[in-house]
């Protein structure tokens, strides 16, 4: 969605190969049928299908399971946080974030290690 | 929760846009400019407390919020593009960071909504939006922008 605005040029210093866009949770979903995808970045609000949406069809799928998911929101709701953690979401950020934040938090998922965990 | 206070709104403002574009408000000087047209951003927010944030601003400011986040030229053509999605976002970070200030703890934090954008058609509907109570106006890159939260 509009976060894409900023994340696009914090993701070139993420050593990331390949920066993917989709508008909502189905065009994230209709990528993952044409592409390989190792993160997935996504915001809380989206249209049509929102990130915990998202989460839950990704990770539903034995064929995208693997696939890291953080999401990044304005909403510092810890309801929302609680909904993320169980929807098997690996890292939160909360906006507005530093490209260093954002940095922070996919490096660490990328290299598949011990990943910010949301709380 | 705390009570919205206008101090509370343009510190989420200013901390929404010098974390996403470095670009600092300044306060009007003298009467506040008028724009021809100017897009209207609203996002929803319901819990503890419920209401609205409100940001006008002409689309002029949208295309340099849009450069200014993207590192874009000033002659590509992604800028008309991106200008409405830069100002929603600026708008939906803007209201996660009031709510932030208003509550003691995250479990009091009101759940958001998606932006929606409307318009401001003329120059009259601008004054009649920024002289309403609780409406702020300042400047930004050069251009106003107006902000209030509407409590409900």
């Amino acid at each position: 969605m509009a976060s894409r605005n900023w994340c696009r040029p914090a993701w070139r210093n993420c050593s990331a190969r390949r920066f993917l866009e989709a508008g909502h949770g189905k065009e994230a979903l209709e990528q993952l049928r044409l592409h390989v995808v190792d993160l997935i970045l996504a915001d809380l609000h989206m249209p049509e299908m929102n990130g915990i949406e998202l989460a839950h069809a990704v990770l539903a799928n034995p064929a995208t399971a693997p696939i890291q998911i953080a999401i990044i929101s304005a909403e510092p709701s810890g309801s929302r946080l609680l909904e993320l953690r169980r929807a098997g979401v690996k890292g939160y950020l909360r906006k507005p974030c530093t490209p260093e934040a954002l940095r922070n938090l996919v490096v660490p998922l990328m290299e598949n290690r011990h990943a910010p965990s949301v709380n | 929760m705390r009570p919205v206070s206008t101090d509370m709104i343009l510190e989420a403002l200013a901390e929404a846009l010098q974390t996403m574009a470095f670009i600092s408000p300044e306060p009007v000087e003298g009467p506040a400019p008028a724009p021809e047209t100017a897009d209207l951003f609203t996002i929803r927010f319901a819990g503890d407390a419920t209401g609205e944030l409100q940001l006008a601003a002409p689309r002029a400011f949208g295309e340099a919020l849009a450069i200014n986040i993207l590192a874009l030229e000033p002659n590509s053509p992604e800028i008309a593009q991106r200008a409405l999605d830069a100002v929603q976002e600026l708008c939906n970070v803007t209201a996660g960071a009031l709510l932030f200030r208003l509550c003691d703890t995250p479990d009091d934090v009101p759940q958001m909504g998606l932006p929606k954008t409307g318009i401001l058609a003329d120059a009259l509907a601008w004054q009649q939006f920024a002289a309403q109570a609780g409406t702020t106006v300042l400047m930004a890159e050069g251009h106003p922008l107006a902000v209030r939260v509407q409590e409900s």
